[in-house]
């Protein structure tokens, strides 16, 4: 800093730490570097993300097109790669070919794109809905706060699966119907963090210091106390997304949730099933995709508890 | 106390008949007709007929106000009547909540028939997984960080993310396959009577029971692991050991103890979820449980079965939250009612 001779005002106090402290989120990422788990999952979840996006350049053939006819194959062929010898005169078929003779390895890329849209879309329809509720039940408190968080936890209590194979037995099977389903079940778990967030909130003065000054409580609402309630939000839905990932595989496995042709990975599974004996690949191909998207997001919001946890910074 | 219980069980009433009344119209709007199935060469009025008899040409509240009365009356003292062989009643021509497709079978007896298998399934991976999972939590909190810990962390993660359906057929592949150690079906018909059958039956467990327990020990050890942790950093911890306490002593009587309220208290509210069967393994095995009974009414149309199935299982569900809200009042001393 310059000061001019003129100046009578004293010179500024040095600042006492030399780098600029860090924001909250600034924090966060720093040490979500710094975790294994986080990094793991990160890098799955990247490389899944590739996948999905460029699936129409990686996969080699139509994911819903039957190779019957078109080359010579059988159906449910082992996997073949040229690479790993392969036999010239033999179709090349990455991951084999499954019982409608289309080729696995475009069907398992495709499927990534299905995966992570059911988890984000259900997941995203259920923290908008969970917050908004947690947030009227906390500001309004009272009768209105009962009625809703009794009807929370009637939802919590039942097993997210069956309450979810009940809404897809009203709506009918289908791969919307099952993102509903899914994204309905899921509700309670984040009106209950909103509610419980915006009520520790609510008391602290900044809040109170915002109402003071005559702030709109739309104002304080979306200023205040949601930047702050947000943290334990983001933690729960990478958590509840890998939950929405394997419930939606599982009800596809069911026969509910994504009808065939449709490239899902846990329909895959339940469609080849009794195969496991003959031609296990069929099973194990996409159940270690869907293991490793779960996983991915297991880790990464493992991750972020650990990075965004304020009582544990230092 | 005593009061706090009776005020819990007096709000549960109106819950529970809120809930049927929301399954009720739920299953009644859901697009499936139980004539659906029939072959199409069946005249419109005898579709017409068919339907009266099931009572589906009366209005809506009617049927619900009927569905109320069968099972909270009718069925209660077919229970009774049977229980005590008493006869209560004109009981030759009483109208208990029959199963469509099973040809008159009341649904109750249905849901007793696959009781057992459900509870030697599920009962017993449940409990397992209680068994194995608290001492492993509390041992990953105790070395918090160490390799024990993140050894039982890591595991931890994958047992959350690898789903049943997958690992089922991974087991049944490699073990009853492969290795032909274990039967991959689950053979419900097996009645025990002597000690090779008995064998039999533990031995068709195995899987079934593996793959279940590894998936619910996982939320149950990190919850313990989480609250072991919380409890090892408090001030009386701290105490006992200044005592001159053992180890020991410390972490089994005092730290295990507290940890144990809020478990107790997650153990509570999952076991509603035996009930409900483990539809996914029972599938995949073959287990004819419960689970598999609300998979084959759905799939089939079967409205009394569903509607009664569920209800049953959203009684239990409110039956043990109130269970494990006075249980965590009767282990905290802190909490009073």
């Amino acid at each position: 800093m310059t000061t001019s001779a003129v100046t009578t005002l004293p010179t500024p106090v040095e600042p006492i730490f030399n780098t600029k402290p860090r924001g909250l989120w600034s924090t966060a990422f720093h040490r979500l570097f710094h975790r294994r788990s986080a990094i793991i999952g990160m890098i799955i979840l990247g490389c899944l993300l590739f996948i999905a996006v460029f699936a129409p350049f990686l996969a080699t053939h139509d994911p819903v097109q039957s190779q019957i006819g078109i080359v010579d194959v059988q159906k449910r062929a082992a996997p073949c790669i040229r690479l790993f010898g392969c036999p010239a005169d033999q179709p090349e078929f990455f991951f084999g070919t499954d019982g409608n003779v289309r080729d696995l390895y475009s069907r398992v890329l495709y499927g990534a794109r299905l995966s992570l849209m059911v988890g984000i879309l259900s997941v995203g329809f259920a923290i908008v809905i969970g917050a908004f509720i947690g947030a009227v039940s906390a500001y309004a408190g009272g009768y209105i706060d009962n009625l809703l968080m009794g009807l929370m936890d009637i939802l919590l209590a039942f097993p997210s699966l069956i309450l979810a194979i009940a809404i897809v037995t009203v709506l009918g099977p289908g791969l919307i119907n099952t993102l509903l389903a899914i994204g309905i079940v899921s509700i309670p778990v984040y009106a209950r963090i909103m509610r419980s967030s915006v009520l520790s909130i609510k008391q602290q003065d900044y809040v109170l210091a915002g109402q003071s000054i005559g702030s709109s409580s739309r104002r304080i609402l979306l200023q205040n106390i949601l930047p702050n309630a947000l943290t334990p939000l983001v933690v729960q839905g990478t958590l509840g997304i890998a939950v929405a990932i394997l419930d939606a595989a599982a009800l596809s496995f069911l026969g509910l949730g994504a009808q065939p042709p449709t490239p899902e990975w846990g329909s895959m599974i339940g469609q080849e099933r009794n195969q496991v004996f003959t031609a296990p690949h069929l099973i194990i191909f996409p159940g270690i995709a869907l293991i490793l998207t779960v996983l991915g997001f297991n880790l990464l919001g493992d991750g972020l508890r650990d990075a965004l946890d304020v009582r544990q910074r230092s | 106390m005593g009061q706090y219980v009776f005020r819990r069980v007096l709000t549960a009433i109106p819950t529970l008949l809120f809930i049927s009344l929301i399954i009720f119209l739920l299953l009644d709007l859901a697009p499936g007709d139980p004539s659906a199935n029939l072959p199409l060469s069946i005249p419109q009025e005898v579709r017409v007929r068919i339907r009266e008899s099931l009572g589906l040409d009366e209005p809506v509240h009617i049927r619900y106000l009927k569905w109320m009365n069968q099972f909270f009356i009718v069925e209660p003292t077919a229970a009774l009547e049977k229980l005590t062989g008493l006869q209560i009643g004109d009981s030759e021509n009483r109208l208990r909540i029959v199963s469509w497709t099973s040809r008159g079978v009341p649904v109750i007896d249905l849901i007793l028939q696959r009781l057992p298998q459900t509870l030697w399934v599920v009962g017993l991976s449940y409990l397992l997984s209680v068994v194995i999972a608290v001492p492993l939590g509390v041992l990953g909190a105790y070395h918090h960080n160490g390799l024990f810990d993140q050894i039982n962390s890591v595991i931890s993660v994958i047992g959350f993310s690898l789903p049943t359906f997958f690992t089922g057929l991974l087991v049944i592949l490699v073990f009853g396959v492969w290795l032909g150690w274990f039967p991959t079906i689950y053979n419900t018909t097996l009645v025990i009577n002597s000690w090779e059958t008995f064998a039999q039956q533990i031995r068709q467990l195995v899987l079934p029971v593996f793959v279940l327990t590894f998936f619910q020990m996982a939320a149950i050890n990190r919850f313990t692991r989480s609250a072991a942790l919380e409890n090892l950093k408090q001030d009386y911890v701290r105490t006992a050991r200044a005592k001159g306490l053992n180890e020991q002593v410390v972490v089994v009587r005092h730290v295990v103890r507290n940890s144990l309220i809020p478990v107790v208290t997650l153990v509570a509210l999952g076991i509603p979820g035996i009930f409900g069967g483990a539809i996914i393994t029972e599938q995949i095995f073959r287990v004819n449980g419960l689970g598999a009974l609300l998979i084959l009414a759905i799939q089939s149309n079967d409205v009394p079965v569903v509607q009664t199935t569920l209800f049953i299982f959203a009684v239990l569900v409110v039956l043990f939250n109130l269970i494990a809200d006075v249980l965590y009042g009767v282990l905290d001393p802190r909490i009073r009612f």
